[in-house]
C-alpha cells in the first residue's frame, strides 16, 4: 500500500511552512541585532554601580578607621584626645555610624502566598510605606537603633520603592525583609502591634492576605551600621544670631 | 515520513540561506500565519495517517486558515484589542496539540508499537 | 473461533480448546499488562522528576534579587540607577577627602593642628546631620492646614520619606527637629513627635535643594496631591533660600550598647 503519507500537497506545503518560519527567525533576528534589548543593558549598568558602590563603601570604611586614628594621634599630641575622641563618638553614635547590640524586637516582613485569582495581587506584597510604618512605629516605641535588611535607618534615610524593589539608603532590598530594633523589648512589641497603620498588618492584613509576618522580642539583636556616605551639601552650621 | 521532514528542513533550509524577512510591523502576522499553517499541516499528516486525506481539501484549509489568521490579526489591530491575536492562537495551538496526539497514535500503530 | 458451535455435537474438545485459548490469552494479557504497567509506572515517574525538577528551577530562577532586576520596567531601573548614582557621587567625594587627609596628615609636614582642624569641620558636619547642631540653608517651608483634623502619622512618615528622596539634609516639624531616631505618634487627629503633640497646623522645615525637595513633594499621584483629598487640607510650599533648623540633644544608649 502506498504510503499514505506521501501526498505531493502536504509535501509542498511543509515545505513552505518551514520557508515562512525560517523568515519570521530572520526578521527576529535583524531586529536584534539592530537593537539590543535595552532592559538588560539597564539591568547591567545596575550591577555594575552597585558593585562600584559596594567597593567604594568599603574603602570609605577603612578610610574613616585610617582617619580616626591619625587624629587620635593628633589628639593626643595636643592633649585633648579624651575629650575629642568622646566627641566623636557621640557624634558618630548619634548619626548612626556605629553599630548597635542589645534587647529589642525583630520584625519580619514577607510577601503572601494564595493569591486568590481576580482580586488585586498587590493586596497580598509587602510595600515600602508598609516598613515605613512599622519603621515609624519602632521609634515611637523608643527604639535606638532600626536597620531593614542590614541597611541603617537614619536622619536621612529614605524609604521607597521603584516598581516592585523597595530600596532603602538607595540600595536595593528583597523580601522577606527583616527589620531590626534596639530598645525595650516589650515597649517596642506593643507599639509596633498597636500601631494604626503597621498593627494592621500583623492582624487584619495577616489572616486575610495570608503575610508572612511576625514580631518577635529578642534579648540580643544587632543592628548594624550605616556604610552610606554623609555629606552635608547645603545645609551648614548656622551662627547662635540665627536661632 | 521522512519525505516531510525532508521538505520541512529543505523549507527552512532555502529560507535562512535566502536571508529574507518580514518588516517588523507584520510579524505578528507572520507569526499567527505559522501556527495556522502548522495546524494545516498536522491535520494533513493526521489525516493522510487516518486515509481521509484529500488533496483539495487540505489546500483549501491551509489557505482558508492562513487568511482567517491574519483577518483575526488585523481586525485586533483595528479596533484596539491588540490581543485578540490570541484567541487564533490559542485555538490553532490547541488543534496542532490535537492533532499531534492523534498522529502519534496513529504513527505507533502501524509501527505496531504500543 | 466458531461461535454457534452447539456444545452437543462433540463441543467438548471445542469448548476445552476454547477454554485454554481463552486462558493463554488471559495470561498474555496479563503478562503485556504488567510489562505496560511497569513502562507506565517508569515513564510516570520520569515524567514527574522532570516536572519537579523544572519546578525547583523556575522557582529559584524567580527568587534571587537579580533576577527581579530583569523583571523591572526600564523607568524603574532607571529611578535605581539615579539613585546610585548619586550615591556613588557622594561615595567618591568623601573617599577623595578622606584620602587628602589622610595623605597631608602622614606627610611630616603637616602640622598636627591642620589635623586637627579638618577634623573639626568633619566633626562639625557629623553633628550637622545627626541633629546635634542649628542647621540653616536653603530648602523649603512646607504649610500644612488640617482644621478638620484628619491627617494621620502616617501622613507625615510619607511626607517626611518623601523629603529624604528628594535629598533633605536636615527636616523640622513644628520646630523640633527630626534625627535618626524620630517617629511619628498620636492619632485621633494628634500627630506628637518627639513627645511634642500638635494639631491643625504643621510647619514643615527641610534643607537641602529646593528645586528637587519641592520636585518630590509634588509628583503627579504624590504626597502633596494625596494630602490635599482630604477634606480641609492645604499645603502650601515655600521655596527660601534660608531655612533654620533647631538642634537636638544628642540620644544616650540605654538599653543598646555600641559594637565596637
Amino acid at each position: 500500500m502506498k504510503n499514505p503519507l506521501r501526498q505531493p500537497a502536504l509535501v509542498v506545503v511543509i515545505g513552505i511552512l518551514g520557508f515562512m518560519l525560517a523568515m519570521a527567525f530572520n526578521t527576529t533576528t535583524r531586529l536584534q541585532g539592530a537593537q539590543p534589548e535595552r532592559a538588560s543593558d539597564l539591568a547591567s549598568v545596575v550591577q555594575d554601580m552597585e558593585a562600584q558602590r559596594d567597593s567604594l563603601e568599603i574603602r570609605l570604611a577603612g578610610l574613616r578607621d585610617e582617619v580616626t586614628a591619625l587624629e587620635e594621634i593628633a589628639a593626643t599630641e595636643q592633649g585633648i584626645r579624651d575629650s575629642f575622641t568622646q566627641q566623636i563618638e557621640v557624634a558618630r553614635l548619634a548619626a548612626g555610624l556605629t553599630g548597635v547590640k542589645g534587647p529589642g524586637v525583630s520584625v519580619v516582613l514577607g510577601d503572601g502566598s494564595d493569591v486568590i485569582p481576580g482580586t488585586d495581587p498587590n493586596l497580598y506584597l509587602i510595600h515600602d510605606s508598609d516598613i515605613a510604618a512599622v519603621v515609624n512605629a519602632l521609634f515611637v516605641g523608643g527604639a535606638e537603633a532600626v536597620d531593614v535588611n542590614g541597611e541603617r535607618v537614619v536622619a536621612t534615610t529614605p524609604i521607597r520603592c521603584a516598581g516592585s524593589t523597595v530600596l532603602v539608603n538607595a540600595r536595593r532590598l528583597g523580601g522577606p525583609y527583616t527589620v531590626n530594633a534596639v530598645g525595650d523589648s516589650d515597649a517596642l512589641y506593643e507599639s509596633v502591634v498597636d500601631d494604626p497603620a503597621a498593627g494592621l498588618l500583623f492582624e487584619a492584613y495577616r489572616t486575610q492576605f495570608g503575610l508572612d509576618v511576625s514580631v518577635t522580642r529578642l534579648d540580643e539583636v544587632e543592628v548594624s551600621a550605616y556604610r552610606g556616605s554623609f555629606r552635608p551639601t547645603y545645609a551648614v552650621q548656622a551662627e547662635e544670631e540665627d536661632v | 515520513m521522512g519525505v516531510l521532514v525532508l521538505a520541512l528542513a529543505l523549507g527552512v533550509t532555502l529560507g535562512l540561506l535566502t536571508d529574507i524577512g518580514v518588516p517588523p510591523e507584520m510579524l505578528t502576522y507572520v507569526g499567527v500565519a505559522v501556527l495556522a499553517a502548522l495546524d494545516s499541516c498536522t491535520g494533513g499528516v493526521r489525516a493522510s495517517l487516518e486515509e481521509t486525506f484529500t488533496d483539495k481539501a487540505f489546500v483549501f484549509g491551509f489557505l482558508t486558515n492562513m487568511l482567517m489568521a491574519g483577518f483575526i490579526v488585523f481586525v485586533g489591530d483595528r479596533i484596539g484589542v491588540s490581543e485578540l491575536y490570541l484567541a487564533a492562537v490559542v485555538a490553532f495551538g490547541v488543534r496542532v496539540f490535537d492533532n499531534l496526539g492523534v498522529v502519534r497514535a496513529l504513527l505507533f500503530k502501524r509501527r505496531g508499537w504500543e | 473461533m466458531p461461535q454457534e458451535v452447539n456444545e452437543e455435537h462433540g463441543g467438548t474438545l471445542l469448548h476445552l480448546r476454547e477454554e485454554s485459548m481463552r486462558a493463554l490469552h488471559a495470561s498474555e494479557r496479563v503478562v503485556g499488562r504488567s510489562f505496560h504497567d511497569a513502562r507506565l509506572t517508569a515513564s510516570l515517574v520520569i515524567g514527574l522528576l522532570l516536572v519537579g525538577f523544572l519546578l525547583v528551577a523556575q522557582w529559584r530562577g524567580n527568587d534571587t534579587v537579580t533576577q527581579s532586576l530583569e523583571g523591572q520596567s526600564d523607568q524603574d531601573l532607571a529611578i535605581i540607577i539615579q539613585e546610585i548614582t548619586v550615591e556613588n557621587v557622594s561615595l567618591r567625594d568623601e573617599v577623595m577627602r578622606l584620602q587628602a587627609r589622610v595623605l597631608d596628615a602622614e606627610r611630616d609636614t603637616a602640622s598636627r593642628t591642620e589635623v586637627l582642624n579638618e577634623a573639626t569641620r568633619e566633626l562639625n558636619a557629623l553633628r550637622l546631620i545627626a541633629g546635634l547642631e542649628v542647621a540653616t540653608g536653603p530648602g523649603i517651608i512646607v504649610e500644612i492646614g488640617d482644621p478638620d483634623r484628619v491627617l494621620l502619622p502616617q501622613d507625615f512618615v510619607a511626607l517626611i520619606h518623601e523629603l529624604r528622596t528628594g535629598g533633605a539634609e536636615a527636616i523640622a516639624v513644628n520646630g523640633v527637629r527630626l534625627d535618626a531616631r524620630s517617629g511619628f505618634g498620636g492619632g485621633n487627629g494628634r500627630v506628637s513627635v518627639e513627645g511634642r503633640s500638635f494639631s491643625k497646623v504643621y510647619e514643615v522645615e527641610a534643607i537641602g535643594l529646593p528645586s528637587d525637595l519641592e520636585q518630590a513633594l509634588t509628583l503627579p499621584g504624590g504626597i502633596r496631591t494625596t494630602l490635599t483629598t482630604f477634606p480641609g487640607v492645604t499645603v502650601e510650599i515655600k521655596v527660601s533660600d534660608s531655612v533654620t533648623v533647631p538642634a537636638k540633644e544628642a540620644p544616650v544608649l540605654v538599653y543598646g550598647e555600641a559594637i565596637q
